[in-house]
């Protein structure tokens, strides 16, 4: 192979490998929820791989995310850890927040990741915060916003995509357009287009295929290189599909939405068999290396998920701690003891 | 050295030396620039630090709050201007679901160095959506710190303490007391958060005033001195943390307490206050504590009726002298 | 028609309710809505009221009596005189048949000059017959820490709230201890029936003052004599014909014989002496600060009183 071209295959590989990863991940969430060995609930991104992974994968770490409540995809494409991830899922000690904030507030740091984000179209604001940091101290980063299409209807979003248009802000607001917006079909929520809501504050806006990794990585690529050169901000809409119910507790969900049309989406569109099929038809990898993968990944998630449920839970005494930055109790603090 | 200069200047002051000190520290919010917002504090700051760092937004509470809550979060050290307290309900969500939860949902990986400064106070004329005083809601969220200074003193060192806090602090100034002078010290100085003030001593009865009802209590207590009691004036500076060891000190002594306080009285900081006394200085207290908050409407209009709805000097000192005389505020 | 008082149904499943403080006694006058006893559940202590005016009469649960719902506890009958006795130990056991007087806060020139401030309640509790006595957290710990009953301070007219103040005004006083006795009145009652000249209160006066200076061995006694009505003589020298001239009283003497009340304790301090005649015989209550009058000489007092009360005779010799 040329160096170029197989510089390409393991940036194919990775993408392969990365998405397998959150499937794995979320598979064996969801059997940690059946199993009653999970406390709470957790949302499935399972299905959605391609668009976290496409887009990540055109980030580096000094790249800024904001995710949602159903962010362990954005979180693993961001290059977190499955075992710290299980530990967080599991309340423990070791996990990314010690097990303080659980599923729906992972944060990490190291990565670029500034966390999840528990209220719909909350983290609008933080990431263009996080872009208005960047211009102001000059730095090169570029943060994308993750938000689904139930987020489109908070005002939070209309208004900081308008200072960040006024302030020409480096922010990609990547819309997930899964579908549904909870347990309500986005039809019936959503008027009008959503690509034309951000046209109307003058920001450039892209329908892309959310089940096509390539497709989001190629246009990830290309707005985050914008976004460096001061062209931002930019708005993506990734049509893609959720395999599960809003959360793993919406089991029977024929109310709103259709066996069958989860099945055809499972058949037809799924972004990992279908990039699978691809690196075969080009030759990037063979059929027994893609197995070799799954097998690898799922037996490294088993191993994380054993360390997990084995790991401590934080100790009693952490439970005022990390309250404010700078006090190790927080209680007697806010009675004015003195640090 | 001091010299004599107003809230509004003290407050000038604090963000200007504060945004000379650290490059990161950015003004942000509605009119804060050339305006330098309607009641004028700012004025000056766009001229001195430009518009990268004294930012114009639009008007959209949420949006800024949040875009602030970001920019905390990645290396900025931003002042959320609020020009009217009332406002705070605009940016809950921001502010108490994001701001004030971040550190601890991670664990303490990050943080919010931000600071909201708003205001408070009624009596200006103009009614129930621009004269609240909303310190409870925030003083509330675990998470959040809440400053309440009393003069330009307090204005001055509090906010420079506020801005090198790694936390999110919203500082309440009375907007009333914009134009009231108070002694400053030339050079510099912080006001550590969580440090109360005994402004008067006295042996009879405590009296316990946020923000300007600090300044209700001293003159209560003028009052009082005039009738032969001694009353004992504490401004408790920050709601979070409060100083308790201050305030229960001074009630051991004295067996008797009032606090008072701008925000409706039903479930605020007087209560608060009063629970801690009540639960921490049973043993010493010879009456009940009284609580005196903001009358439990809303803010009215007319000069009339507004005018019933704060606590006065006379009100403070009158319960005082029924406390120290031994007669029931409330028949028991 | 009398009216029955039974154990009321306060709870939804409650079998009885325990008698925690009878707030009118045996014969007292009650009317409909005044709280005659106070019972407690399973859930709270409630306050009962009378249904009706009247009596309350022929008592029959005692103070930490648990009594079944719905039994006879007592009666409110029309007339004074319909009252029965009581039939339980609980509401009889009165405090030496001190009468307490209605409380009245000690004058204070300053409220009297100016008017209450606007927002303030002033009202005080209606009546402090309650068991509980109304006081400050710090005045109830204070008066644990010295040994001073609040309930005393209550019968000494003490006004509810009691503050620290109050505790330290009894305190300096050394509050009022009671002492109290019953003489036989065959004697002394046939002594003033068959006289048309003896004066029963200068007699009482005589006999305290005879008593003061066998006790105390001291040479001039001046006694003062108030009654109900605030009026207020000193006698000097009683028992010796009222020679001298009078001088600060050793004690004040309230002849209450011919009245309903039994005693009267006044705020202020002193050594009060009450006689009463009941039909027990004559009633000697004593109130005196410990702090100036050990218990010792009190009681030495008293006898001696109580012996010449009972045989005038004695005070001749």
């Amino acid at each position: 192979m040329p160096r170029d071209k197989q510089a390409n295959a393991e940036a194919y590989l990775r993408m392969y490998r990365q998405m397998v990863r959150i499937r794995a991940f979320e598979d064996n969430a969801n059997q940690l929820y059946l199993n009653a060995k999970m406390p709470g609930l957790t949302h499935m991104y399972s299905g959605q791989e391609a668009v976290a992974v496409g887009i990540c994968e055109a980030l580096t770490d000094e790249d800024r995310i904001t995710s949602t409540h159903r962010g362990h995809g954005h979180c693993l494409a961001k290059g977190a850890e499955l075992k710290l991830m299980f530990c967080e899922l599991l309340g423990k000690e070791e996990g990314y927040c010690r097990g303080k904030g659980g599923s729906m507030h992972i944060a990490d740091q190291a990565h670029g990741n500034l966390g999840a984000n528990a209220i719909v179209g909350g983290s609008a604001g933080i990431a263009t915060g996080a872009a208005l940091s960047a211009k102001r101290l000059g730095r090169n980063y570029v943060t994308v916003c993750f938000f689904g299409d139930g987020a489109t209807a908070q005002g939070l979003w209309y208004e900081v995509m308008n200072m960040a248009a006024l302030w020409k802000l480096p922010v990609i607001y990547a819309c997930e357009n899964n579908g549904y917006s909870e347990y309500t079909s986005t039809d019936e929520v959503v008027a009008g287009s959503l690509t034309a809501r951000a046209e109307a504050f003058g920001i450039e806006a892209h329908q892309v295929d959310g089940q096509d990794v390539l497709a989001v990585n190629k246009c990830s690529t290309e707005l985050a290189e914008r976004c460096r050169r001061g062209e931002g901000p930019f708005f993506m809409e990734l049509e893609t599909y959720r395999y599960h119910g809003h959360h793993v507790g919406d089991i029977n969900r024929d109310y709103y939405r259709s066996k069958e049309e989860e099945a055809r989406w499972k058949a037809d569109r799924d972004p990992i068999i279908n990039f699978g099929r691809w690196l075969l038809s080009e030759g990037v990898a063979t059929k027994k290396e893609l197995v070799a993968i799954d097998s690898e990944i799922g037996d490294e998630a088993a191993a994380a998920v054993e360390y997990a449920l084995a790991a401590p839970y934080p100790d009693a005494i952490e439970v005022d701690m990390h309250v404010f930055k700078g006090v190790e109790h927080a209680l007697p603090y806010m009675s004015g003891a003195r640090q | 050295m001091t010299r004599d200069i107003t809230l509004s200047q003290a407050v000038n002051e604090a963000i200007a030396e504060e945004m000379r000190r650290d490059e990161t520290v950015i003004l942000i919010g509605e009119d804060v620039a050339e305006a330098g917002t309607p009641f004028k504090v700012l004025s000056g700051l766009v001229e001195e630090f430009g518009t990268d760092r004294v930012i114009d937004t639009p008007i959209a509470e949420p949006g800024f709050m949040g875009i602030a809550v970001g920019a905390a979060m990645t290396g900025l050290r931003p002042i959320v201007d609020l020009m009217f307290g009332d406002f705070l309900y605009l940016v809950m969500d921001q502010l108490c679901n994001q701001a004030a939860k971040t550190h601890y949902m991670s664990g303490g990986k990050l943080n919010v160095p931000l600071v909201l400064r708003t205001n408070l106070g009624a009596t200006r004329r103009s009614a129930a959506q621009h004269s609240q005083s909303l310190h409870a809601l925030v003083a509330h969220i675990p998470g959040l710190k809440v400053a309440m200074p009393s003069s330009a003193y307090e204005a001055k060192g509090l906010l420079k303490a506020a801005i090198r806090d790694d936390n999110p602090v919203v500082i309440f100034e009375d907007k009333l007391m914009y134009q009231d002078k108070a002694p400053v010290p030339e050079e510099e100085y912080l006001l550590p958060l969580g440090e109360a003030a005994i402004l008067r001593e006295g042996p009879e009865v405590t009296l316990i005033g946020t923000s300007s009802m600090r300044q209700v209590c001293e003159k209560a207590a003028e009052i009082l001195e005039a009738d032969g009691i001694g009353a004992e004036v504490v401004d408790p500076r920050t709601l979070v943390p409060l100083d308790e060891g201050t305030i229960l000190g001074s009630v051991r002594k004295t067996s008797r307490a009032i606090v008072v306080d701008e925000g409706h009285q039903n479930f605020g900081v007087t209560a608060e206050i009063a629970a801690r006394i009540s639960e921490k200085a049973f043993y010493y207290l010879d009456a009940p504590v009284i609580r005196m908050g903001a009358m439990d409407v809303p803010v009215p209009f007319s000069p009339a009726l507004e005018d019933l709805t704060v606590p006065t000097p006379e009100g403070v000192a009158a319960n005082a002298r029924a406390l120290v005389r031994g007669v029931p505020v409330h028949a028991p | 028609m009398p009216h029955e008082v039974r154990m009321p149904q306060l709870g939804m499943v409650q079998d009885s309710g325990v008698i925690v403080a009878w707030l009118k006694r045996n014969g007292d006058p009650v009317t409909a809505g005044d709280p005659i006893f106070e019972v407690e559940t399973d859930k709270a202590t409630m306050e009962v009221a009378a249904a009706t005016d009247g009596y309350l009469s022929g008592v029959k649960a005692a103070e930490g009596d648990d009594v079944p719902v719905g039994d006879l506890i007592a009666m409110i009958v029309e007339a004074e005189g319909d009252v029965e006795t009581a039939s339980t130990g609980a509401p009889l056991a009165e405090p030496e048949d001190v009468a307490v007087v209605e409380a009245t806060r000690r004058p204070d020139p300053e409220s009297e000059k100016q008017p209450p401030p606007a927002p303030l309640e002033r009202a005080m509790p209606k009546s402090v017959a309650s068991g509980r006595v109304l006081a400050s957290p710090k005045a109830r710990r204070i008066a644990t820490e010295r040994g001073i009953d609040l309930h005393q301070l209550r019968t000494q007219g003490v006004a509810e709230p009691i503050h620290v103040a109050d505790l330290d005004a009894a305190f300096a006083v050394g509050g009022n201890s009671l002492l109290s006795a019953v003489v036989d009145p065959t004697v002394f009652d046939e002594i003033l029936d068959r006289s048309r000249t003896a004066d029963r209160t200068k007699l009482l006066a005589a006999f305290a003052a005879g008593a003061w200076r066998a006790t105390f061995d001291v040479s001039s006694v001046s006694v003062a004599i108030k009654d109900l009505d605030g009026r207020r003589e000193i006698v000097a020298n009683p028992d010796q014909g009222g020679a001298g001239d009078p001088e600060d009283p050793v004690l004040t003497l309230f002849d209450l014989c011919g009245t309903r009340i039994n005693g009267y304790v006044p705020m202020g301090g002193g050594v009060t002496l009450c006689v009463a005649r009941s039909a027990a015989g004559y009633g000697l209550l004593l109130a005196f600060a410990e702090s100036r009058l050990a218990l010792s000489g009190a009681v030495a007092l008293v006898e001696e009183i109580a012996a010449r009360v009972e045989n005038p005779l004695l005070q001749l010799l």
